[in-house]
């Protein structure tokens, strides 16, 4: 999964990284709850886990999975301005990936959290009308609408 | 044109989230079967 130079580059711009074989440390497989292989898990640097990816994901998912897991760490600082545009980076450079939807709603809830303007979850909703309409964060976001 | 970038993998798990925690840089843990 890691012989994307830019997936590699990103990794090693924002992440201390640890590559973890299971036949040479079997007890992490037990720490970590593992349950199948390739499993990236992104930990905060307080060591709690943002995200936890079970299988194989071409680059474009990959980055825009491990993006999406700072944006939930700047989320658990209550950053809401910097889990806002990390969130609208993962859309702007990834809109056709899995990720995108889920960080075009958290966006949204990040610019709420920020504000408390019931106003920006209506407008969330609108843009799922436009956007990512069948997806399970339309459902989600369809409440507002 | 990219250059390749080889990622500095840790293979100790306690140092890098000591690491981590000083750096204030989060940790990305690659749990993987397939041979090294």
């Amino acid at each position: 999964m890691y012989t994307n130079p830019r997936v590699a580059s990103f990794i090693t711009s924002h992440f201390v990284p640890v590559r973890i074989h299971i036949k040479e440390q079997p007890a992490m497989w037990h720490r970590f709850g593992i349950r199948w292989t390739p499993t990236v898990m992104v930990l905060d640097p307080d060591g709690k886990e943002q995200r936890r990816i079970e299988g194989f994901l071409p680059a474009d998912e990959l980055e825009a999975q491990l993006e999406l897991a700072l944006a939930f760490a700047a989320v658990g600082r209550k950053d809401w301005a910097e889990a806002e545009r990390e969130f609208h980076d993962v859309v702007d450079r990834f809109p056709n990936t899995e990720a995108a939807p889920e960080a075009l709603y958290w966006a949204g809830v990040s610019r709420y959290s920020a504000s408390h303007n019931g106003a920006e979850l209506k407008e969330l909703g609108r843009q799922f009308r436009e956007r990512y309409t069948n997806t399970s964060w339309a459902k989600r976001a369809s409440v507002w609408t | 044109m990219a250059t390749a970038t080889t990622i500095g993998w840790h293979k100790d798990v306690d140092a890098a989230l000591r690491e981590g925690r000083e750096q204030n840089r989060p940790i990305l843990l690659d749990f993987s079967a397939a041979p090294a």
